[in-house]
């Protein structure tokens, strides 16, 4: 019995498992070596590593390199440091980013908070989830066919303006909807809620409704309530969604370009530029190490200013019936702002004008015919999926194997582990793409398909990794055990046991991978050699105008990964979903 | 029904809850109250009242409602005379003890306990002297600037019991404030609740699914199954007249025997194969058509085969619990039917060693008229009468 009982007391107690036991050997280290191996994780540890702590150390050498004459040489300087804070457009361009990224966020956690709070507090938990899909949904769809749509939405002869002046609103177009700087703030308000909503959900569904109680209990009106209890609370949630809502934001060169033309020069197209024509590689290199230590700065002042994490409590589910109708109305509000752009988008698609946008002149399919006759198209769609298969395999082999181990240990390895496989998670694309690209420039290697697929690997490998994790934490360890018990071996009972119920992680895990993948714009342009993928394609069309083929070639997408996205999320939490119901239902 | 008689009460009660009825929106199913008869009840003012029942039993919804955290479908709740069943909870002169606390984890000891006073618009240097007072009271002096993190479950406990009293409720709700508790601290707050009712005159309803801790420290308890309540009385009322089978059992007053009913006039037997029980049925339970016995635990008499007492029941002793003060037997008579009785030390004494162990063969007495009749409320699940038979 003492054989069954280690392992588990062994693994989850952590240091208990080495408490001396002089007469019974260590049996639950040796049951257990099969998939507590610490050498499991290695493969994705190292791929981070390789990938991308390599490359970015060979930046940060670069950053304290000359360029003369467009090469870059080895001789050791401050110069591109020099460089940046002497020439005041420089910086000037970095202040500039900052605040215009840091009003676009923290407007995206304003306008996020109500809804991210109806739902968290407001909706019934066995209601919740289909909220969060509709919410979230938009987000793992195309970047740039979201921007796209924006892009229809926008201008003098965009839909905002001419549908105000339809309706006798305005005369002449208003230039804030016209290609400039709000343009771009509520672009991406539009793109980074999702973001944000999350953050702030999970930090209000933490809180103990019980507190909420408590507080009216003690006499606190709605309003007190929230300014004294609610947002304390979730402080360290919405923070974090305005983090990470800004760095998105911050490392992102195309949108804020394609939607306010030369008002939409931000800092990271200053450092991409760098590696562009302009061939600076030092320099580039030094201001992509500052835009890291801005970044870093930034959340360091905002941990500091937010204190520590309260312990809110565990979650408890606990919810009381309330009506909300201003919740409810500006909830739905919200969803209409989120859909409307692609739907609008889908309806244009089909409208047999030949320029994109309004009116509506006829219904034709031609677009998509000619979508699906179109050579060039279909060859970056196959790059594309090329590109897609191969870093989702490698990623869902590596990260599996991963996450295996990890959720077996406790301690300093597994946070080691952990955090190294999620670094790509919190760092820009940008910053990636532009590592890599230094990286085989140092290696003096040609860029190519694999690059990319290295890329994407790197990018999808923490997600797939952290949801086959957050599956496999979900399951009673003590079926393995008694799988062991009953005579099966640690990865025999493992396979049998723990694999089919953590199935739908898998799966999710690989599909979300898959739509990210194929989504993939910032890196992908980066780290290309001469492929085309379809948002390359898309983005080099786009530069151009918009046509109506390219409405159609979105919509098609757009249909591909809400397809997608929905199917992997309700296969993730379709068990979920019935145990929340059997909860709520008792 | 059992309708509570108006003792010596004051001219007000502190709170009257008038046909209170729960009902989910669609389902058919009650919370609390039926659809023929809602909940009502009133408690005196410096009374502690306890709502008893197992979980499901609709005491928390009813405490809910008293709190304002849930509206009732029907039914009126008076607080000092003053109807507050529309206000909401930051309206009413109510505060809660939570099961889980729900302190504020972001505030300290002293921001908890002073935060309802600051809702209220309380000055400071008035705010930060009752703050002090209260956490003297529930013995936190000098804890105030504490994190809630550092403190101990107990010590938890007592500030959400500080922060709801400095509020000076009119009526104070608490809500298994001490079920996450061990048993000696629990005891220790028990002893604590009773001795702030009496120092500060508070009204407490109290809400527990144990009847020890109900009998110990509450003036009155209301019996709740099914979102009804099935008896309101004193602790010993309950131990000594309980209204049905169910109460008998949840009290756990004494072993509960069925069996074949015969009635003459106001006598009546109860015939188990085992044991033939008869006494007088009392007057209330005279419409009832199915009754069952309770032999109370500690009115049995325990004595030795050879002790010469006659027309006893005899038994083996299947097992023998001492809790302290006493013994508790359980006496297998019969097949299948199991006697539990309470035997003192003294007696167990008397009783010798040789004859109170697992084996052992006794005889058990009882006085007819120490045998308590219930109305068997498994045979009648609906706590109404049935049609004659």
């Amino acid at each position: 019995m003492d054989e069954v009982q280690s392992p588990t007391g062994g693994v989850q107690t952590g240091p208990a498992g080495s408490m001396p036991t002089p007469a019974i050997p260590p049996v639950g280290r040796r049951l257990g070596r099969g998939l507590e191996n610490p050498l499991l994780p290695l493969p994705a540890v190292l791929a981070v590593a390789v990938g991308f702590f390599a490359p970015l150390a060979v930046l940060i050498v670069y950053s304290f390199w000359p360029t003369v004459n467009g090469r870059i040489v080895h001789d050791w300087t401050i110069a591109n440091y020099l460089r940046f804070f002497t020439g005041e457009a420089y910086w000037r361009m970095l202040l500039r980013s900052f605040e215009l990224c840091a009003l676009a966020s923290a407007l995206t956690v304003v306008l996020s908070f109500p809804f991210a709070y109806f739902v968290a507090a407001k909706v019934p938990p066995a209601r919740r989830l289909g909220w969060i899909l509709i919410a979230i949904i938009p987000f793992w769809t195309s970047y740039l066919i979201r921007v796209l749509a924006w892009l229809n939405m926008f201008g003098d002869q965009g839909l905002i303006n001419q549908a105000l002046m339809e309706m006798g609103i305005i005369d002449t177009p208003l230039e804030l909807f016209g290609f400039g700087k709000p343009a771009i703030i509520i672009t991406f308000v539009y793109l980074l809620f999702p973001l944000s909503f999350l953050a702030t959900y999970i930090a209000i569904e933490r809180i103990n409704p019980a507190m909420q109680d408590a507080a009216a209990d003690l006499g606190a009106q709605p309003w007190r309530k929230l300014v004294t209890i609610t947002l304390p609370t979730a402080r360290s949630g919405i923070i974090a969604g305005f983090i990470f809502a800004f760095i998105g934001m911050l490392g992102d060169y195309a949108t804020p370009q394609l939607i306010g033309g030369t008002n939409g020069t931000l800092y990271a197209n200053l450092i991409t530029n760098q590696f562009g024509y302009s061939l600076q590689w030092g320099f580039g290199g030094a201001l992509a190490v500052l835009f890291l230590v801005a970044i870093l700065l930034l959340v360091i002042v905002l941990r500091a200013i937010v204190g520590g994490v309260d312990a809110a409590g565990e979650y408890t589910g606990g919810y009381t019936h309330r009506r909300a109708p201003v919740l409810v109305g500006y909830s739905i509000l919200y969803l209409i702002f989120l859909y409307t752009p692609p739907a609008l988008l889908m309806l244009l698609s089909f409208n047999s004008s030949e320029e994109s946008g309004l009116p509506f002149i006829g219904f034709t399919t031609r677009w998509y015919v000619e979508v699906l006759n179109n050579a060039v198209l279909l060859d970056a769609l196959w790059t594309s999926l090329k590109v897609a298969v191969s870093a989702v395999l490698i990623s869902a082999a590596v990260g599996t194997l991963a996450a295996v181990q990890i959720v077996r240990v406790r301690g300093s390895m597994r946070s080691f582990n952990l955090g190294m496989i999620s670094v790509p998670l919190f760092l820009p694309p940008l910053v990636l793409g532009l590592a890599i690209i230094v990286g085989l420039h140092a290696l003096g290697i040609q860029r190519g398909l694999w690059t990319i697929i290295a890329g994407h690997t790197i990018l999808t490998l923490p997600v797939v990794t952290l949801l086959i994790l957050v599956r496999l934490e979900g399951l009673d360890r003590n079926q393995e055990t008694a799988a062991m018990d009953l005579g099966a071996r640690p990865w025999r009972a493992f396979l049998t046991i723990s694999v089919p119920q953590a199935l739908p992680g898998i799966l999710a895990g690989v599909m979300i991978a898959f739509a990210i993948s194929l989504d993939e714009f910032i890196l992908t342009f980066l780290v290309t050699g001469s492929q085309q993928t379809l948002p390359l394609y898309i983005f080099s069309s786009l530069r151009i105008r918009v046509t109506p083929a390219l409405n159609a070639i979105s919509a098609l997408m757009l249909g591909a990964s809400f397809a997608l996205l929905t199917i992997g999320a309700l296969i993730a939490t379709g068990r979920e979903r019935l145990r929340g119901r059997a909860r709520t239902g008792g | 029904m059992h309708i509570d008689q108006p003792q010596e009460m004051p001219a007000r009660p502190a709170l009257t809850c008038t046909d209170l009825r729960v009902r989910y929106t669609g389902q058919n199913l009650y919370a609390v109250g039926s659809p023929t008869l809602g909940v009502s009840f009133s408690v005196n003012r410096g009374e502690l009242f306890a709502l008893l029942g197992a979980s499901g039993c609709g005491k928390t919804t009813t405490l809910r409602i008293i709190g304002g955290f849930a509206e009732p479908t029907t039914g009126r709740i008076e607080i000092e005379g003053v109807d507050v069943t529309r206000r909401q909870p930051y309206e009413r002169p109510t505060n809660t003890v939570f099961q889980s606390y729900a302190l504020f984890p972001h505030m300290r000891v002293e921001g908890n306990v002073a935060y309802g006073l600051k809702m209220d618009g309380v000055p400071g240097a008035e705010r930060e002297r009752r703050v002090k007072e209260t956490l003297d009271l529930v013995g936190l002096g000098g804890m105030e600037r504490r994190r809630i993190s550092e403190l101990s479950g107990g010590q938890q406990q007592r500030v959400a019991l500080a922060r709801a009293l400095v509020k000076r409720p009119a009526v104070l709700l608490l809500d298994e404030p001490l079920g996450a508790l061990d048993l000696k601290v629990r005891r220790q707050m028990q002893d604590e609740l009773v001795r702030i009712k009496q120092s500060t005159g508070t009204t407490l309803i109290h809400v527990t699914h144990d009847q020890e801790e109900a009998c110990a420290i509450a003036d009155r308890i209301a019996v709740m199954k099914d979102g009804m309540i099935v008896q309101i009385d004193t602790p010993e009322a309950l131990y000594h007249t309980p209204r049905n089978s169910y109460v008998a059992g949840f009290i756990d007053a004494g072993t509960i025997i069925r069996g074949r009913n015969s009635r003459h006039g106001s006598a009546i037997e109860v015939a188990h194969p085992d044991v033939q029980l008869r006494g007088t049925l009392p007057f209330y339970l005279t419409d009832v058509s199915a009754i069952a016995a309770m032999l109370p635990r500690n009115q049995i008499k325990v004595s030795s085969l050879n002790s010469g007492a006659q027309d006893g029941v005899r038994g083996t002793i299947e097992r023998l619990v001492f809790t302290g003060s006493i013994f508790n037997l359980h006496v297998r008579v019969g097949t299948e039917l199991e006697i539990r009785a309470a035997v003192t030390i003294e007696e167990a004494a008397r009783l010798g060693e040789e004859n109170l162990r697992p084996g052992a063969i006794v005889e058990l007495h009882w006085r007819p008229e120490d045998i308590v009749f219930v109305e068997d409320s498994d045979a009648a699940p609906s706590n109404r009468p049935r049609a004659h038979a």
